[in-house]
């Protein structure tokens, strides 16, 4: 209610409409803030490997300027296009995603073993990561076209079946994607649902399916030895040297750009682990700053979604929000070692184009609804 | 919030609802979130400093600590007491021979053979057996020659690989026991336990430097060294040759005869320098922990771990500063300096010594039990006259007694630079009742310390100026230039000039022809006073006799302190018999040394040496 409030006063000279700034530029500054430590993280092994210190950050960048654009492009564009019709763009978005992971399990090129990338017209990228916001558009638009359906458990039935081609193929890949998709599509219909009851049941099953794939696997199941002894297991290198280093950072961590760690011990540092490197340089201390700013992004694309001009804006921002929170809490969750580790990217921090394009047009679409919140909505 | 009254169709907007279930998974999302944080605050907590060990040994490899040198420690005419060697652990490297163990092993093989002479079918089986292995000693402390010889096969072939040097500096005292308790040894993590060792640990240490790994454009590892800052010099105002003619001395005394403890000081009066400082159990500083050297093999095995180390706590105690006794006759000189000074009597007043004097009931004799008759002030310590003195120290009273004692720096630390230092024990002013006033007159009923005794003593023969006691002399950086020029400091006043001379003719007629004649060294004018203190308890009939001289006296250069703690010699247990003979034997021998030459000598040595006999008779002044 408070959030409404500030609406009006904020727009009093704006006739037009809101547009929620703050969200924006939290979003620039958490890719800025990204960009700053992938240098430091990386500098090291871009001089060793590629004889150039910048190799990895000047791509970033490269990526950063095109995601920001289509960020802006997004944002541009209004969102109620995409639920115009029985069968809405929403819905193809979806099709496309499913489509673009049957290619790639099939044309995919490798990478560290699995195969994760397809090229299209010169650009590669992962298919896996653009079925975040494919069905994060599709799941608000089924729930916006009839949300007294989720009233029932086939309801929600209905609309996992939709999704179910798109994740069963994510998971043959990349089996962390899969289940941040499965927890979108979860958590949105629950938010949705007036019956809570029957998600109690659906979880359970959630649950037990992903420790049967989890142990069902071999080197997954490697992991949770490593997770269970990660001081003594021959193969815990990464996690234990990332271990090392926000431990052994102390509260003021060792300073920009001092970092031990990034020097050959933790591989890739600049990825998945930019974390440990992040606590080990500017310490506890900036670790929390950088959790407290994802709060105050998520507390906005929240703010967002309570103000928004109809359910389908609501619920593209449940979605985001549930994206973005689910994959800070699980990387941050790997490189402390609180569960086992699997390969999830810190939204806008870690090194990968796919993945910083894929939650700027994200944000894009929290900005396309915010941008058409209605003064006139609030003054009843 | 939920009034949405103009929207046609209710059910598709964000409902109450819904939003109450929103706001639930933003909360448990915090939660998430708070939990992660005090989860990397805890990781800091359980394993930060382990983890912080971790990191830095892991970096050793490309990141490496330039030891320091620590500073050497010389005597006051330059020759070196204590010194650091730079020695090499010979390190092998399996793993590197194993990239390519074709080529590298058998030249690295013969290499070592021919160098160290290690046997190539021992090392063999090292690098098979250790094959990922980086790091394991061959051997330790191999000199700089080596690793030379070792570097040009190297240089000759390069296929000898795998083996590297790990330099590190070790402790040798080139002189053993000469003036351990002076110089003092090292702890196992190299800072000083014992000794200048300990006292002048921060000038002896240095920096550390780190050579930094780093791998530059082409990928090669460079290095950039930050070069370690050796710690100073430290030279000691002790000379070697007196110091060695001291121990032999003692350790003379102690196999003929034996004592509890035996500790000499010789000072430079006029400046507070000690020349030497030496006691019955000086050990081998290069080997600090051995007690063969004083103790049987039976006896060490009978002894618990505990014991050992009390033992080894005790002989490194440096007697001359951290024992305390009392002085005995040795001190009148104070107490005849102190009532002079005062002007309680004049210098050719008589007192009268009847053999003993009453005092709160006790009868406290002199030790001549029947008597000195009248006897001046000199004459009462050529004679060691307790009497006399009894009465000086009633005449003083006993707050400036006190006030005296404290002057000549009794009760007090000295401030000497050797660590360990004790104060000593007077009886405070308070409780200074008449008997004790008495006793204190002639050196009992109060504990003193060597170092107290000859610096006090040293006030009372130079004119009064009691100077600082000190062993260093002066510092110097690593190249060799003077930091610091140590310069006597004067402590206080304590007596007058005139209270001196009057003090100096008292000590020379006690060694021409008082209880000290057998001090006298031929040539030279020795002044000196005996003493000869019964310990507690007094039943026990043991003593502490002692000897101060002051050489030569009409010009003092030289003073020196000799303690012989409970003589193992039932004949002359109770008198200063060895404290005098073994002075005049020492100084006879340290003086030359010292320039300090017989009187006349230096007029007529172009000449003949003729005129010795006559030079210790004149009276000065």
């Amino acid at each position: 209610m408070d959030e409404r409030v500030t609406v009006i006063e904020g727009e009093k000279k704006k006739a037009g409409g809101y547009f929620d700034y703050s969200l924006m530029f939290l979003t620039l500054f958490i890719i800025a803030f990204g960009i700053i430590f992938i240098y430091s993280a990386s500098s090291y092994n871009a001089t060793k490997y590629y004889s150039d210190p910048m190799y990895f950050t000047s791509s970033q960048i490269k990526n950063a300027v095109f995601a920001v654009a289509a960020m802006v492009g997004i944002t541009i564009v209004n969102y109620k296009l995409y639920e115009k019709g029985s069968f809405g763009i929403a819905f193809l978005a979806l099709i496309v995603c499913t489509l673009l992971m049957v290619a790639v399990v099939f044309l995919g090129e490798d990478h560290n073993g699995s195969t994760r990338w397809l090229k299209i017209a010169g650009f590669s990228f992962q298919p896996s990561e653009v079925a975040k916001p494919g069905i994060i558009m599709f799941v608000a638009f089924a729930i916006s076209k009839a949300p007294q359906k989720l009233k029932k458990w086939t309801g929600f039935l209905k609309i996992a079946a939709y999704c179910a081609p798109l994740l069963g193929m994510v998971a043959i890949e990349n089996l962390s994607s899969a289940i941040i998709l499965g927890v979108i599509v979860f958590v949105t219909c629950f938010i949705a649902s007036e019956n809570k009851v029957y998600f109690i049941f659906f979880g359970l099953l959630a649950v037990v399916l992903a420790a049967v794939l989890i142990f069902a696997v071999g080197y997954r199941s490697d992991r949770i030895d490593i997770w269970l002894n990660v001081e003594t297991h021959p193969k815990s290198g990464q996690i234990l040297q990332g271990l090392y280093a926000i431990a052994s950072a102390g509260f003021f961590g060792r300073g920009l750009g001092n970092s031990m760690q990034k020097m050959g011990y933790i591989p890739e540092a600049h990825n998945d682990m930019i974390f440990s490197v992040i606590c080990e340089e500017i310490g506890v201390i900036g670790a929390i700053a950088l959790l407290l700013f994802y709060v105050l992004l998520l507390w906005r694309i929240y703010a967002i979604a309570m103000n928004a001009d109809d359910l389908f804006g609501s619920m593209l921002c449940v979605g985001v929000f549930v994206n973005i929170a689910v994959q800070v809490i699980l990387n941050v969750a790997v490189v402390t070692n609180t569960i086992p580790s699997t390969g999830v990217a810190l939204p806008f921090v870690s090194y990968g184009g796919t993945s910083l394009l894929v939650f700027c047009a994200e944000i894009g679409l929290v900005l396309s609804v915010s941008a058409r919140i209605r003064r006139e909505r609030v003054e009843d | 919030m939920g009034q949405k009254k103009r929207r046609p169709k209710p059910n598709i907007y964000f409902t109450h609802k819904m939003q109450a279930s929103f706001l639930l998974v933003f909360c448990v999302i915090l939660g998430a979130i708070l939990f992660l944080i005090g989860k990397i605050v805890f990781l800091g907590y359980k394993d930060g400093e382990r983890y912080k060990k971790k990191v830095l040994e892991q970096q050793a490899y490309i990141s490496q600590e330039v030891q320091y040198k620590r500073g050497s420690i010389f005597d006051r005419n330059g020759n070196a007491l204590a010194i650091s060697d730079r020695l090499y652990d010979v390190i092998l490297d399996p793993l590197v021979i194993n990239t390519n163990s074709k080529a590298f092993l058998n030249p690295t093989l013969n290499a070592l053979k021919e160098v160290f002479g290690f046997d190539p079918e021992e090392i063999k089986k090292i690098v098979e057996e250790k094959s990922g292995s980086q790091y394991q000693v061959l051997e330790r402390l191999v000199p700089l020659e080596k690793v030379i010889a070792f570097e040009e096969l190297q240089k000759e072939n390069r296929n000898v690989r795998g083996v590297w040097f790990e330099d590190r500096f070790v402790r040798r005292y080139p002189f053993g026991n000469l003036a351990s308790h002076v110089v003092g040894f090292l702890r196992s993590d190299n800072a000083g336990l014992t000794g200048v060792e300990n006292y002048y640990d921060k000038t002896l240490t240095g920096t550390n430097g780190r050579s930094y790994g780093y791998f530059d454009s082409e990928l090669n590892l460079q290095r950039t060294v930050h070069n370690a800052v050796d710690g100073n010099d430290v030279y000691l105002t002790i000379d070697l040759n007196i110091q060695r003619i001291l121990q032999q001395e003692i350790d003379k005394f102690t196999k003929e005869v034996g004592c509890e403890n035996i500790g000499i000081v010789v000072m430079n009066p006029n400046n507070g320098e000690i020349l030497a400082m030496a006691s019955d159990d000086e050990y081998d500083l290069n080997d600090p922990r051995n007690l063969k050297a004083f103790f049987t093999d039976e006896e060490i095995a009978e002894m618990t771990p505990e014991k050992q180390t009390d033992v080894l706590n005790r002989i490194w105690n440096n007697y001359c500063v951290t024992s305390t006794y009392e002085p005995g006759s040795v001190f009148k000189p104070f107490t005849v300096s102190a009532s002079l000074d005062e002007g309680v009597f004049e210098p050719l007043q008589k007192f009268n010594c009847t053999g003993y004097k009453e005092i709160g009931g006790w009868k406290i004799y002199c030790n001549n039990k029947w008597g000195h008759g009248p006897i001046t002030a000199q004459q009462a310590i050529q004679a060691s006259c307790n009497v006399a003195l009894m009465e000086m120290a009633q005449l003083l009273g006993k707050e400036a007694f006190y006030h005296y004692q404290k002057r000549f720096g009794f009760g007090e630390k000295t401030g000497v630079d050797l660590p360990g230092e004790a104060k000593g024990i007077l009886i405070d002013v308070k409780k200074l009742n008449p008997t004790e006033l008495a006793t204190s007159s002639f050196g009992q009923s109060f504990n003193v310390t060597m170092i107290q005794m000859i610096s006090g003593f040293c006030s009372i023969v130079n004119g009064g100026t009691y100077y600082k006691p000190h062993v260093l002399k002066k510092t110097a950086d690593a190249t060799g230039s003077v930091v610091e020029e140590i310069k006597p400091v004067i402590v206080q006043q304590t007596i007058s000039e005139d209270t001196s001379r009057y003090l100096r003719d008292a000590l020379l007629l006690t060694v021409q022809s008082g209880t000290g004649t057998k001090a006298a060294v031929k040539g030279y004018m020795v002044g000196g006073k005996t003493g000869t203190a019964q310990k507690l308890p007094r039943a026990d009939h043991k003593y502490v006799v002692s000897f101060m001289s002051v050489v030569p006296i009409d010009n003092p250069q030289v003073v020196m302190y000799l303690v012989i703690d409970d003589p193992k010699d039932p004949e002359y247990s109770a008198s200063s018999h060895y404290a005098t003979t073994m002075s005049s034997r020492i100084l006879e021998n340290i003086l030359p040394f010292l320039g300090v030459f017989p009187n006349g000598e230096i007029d007529y040595h172009i000449d003949d040496h003729d005129d010795e006999t006559n030079s210790g008779e004149a009276i000065p002044e």
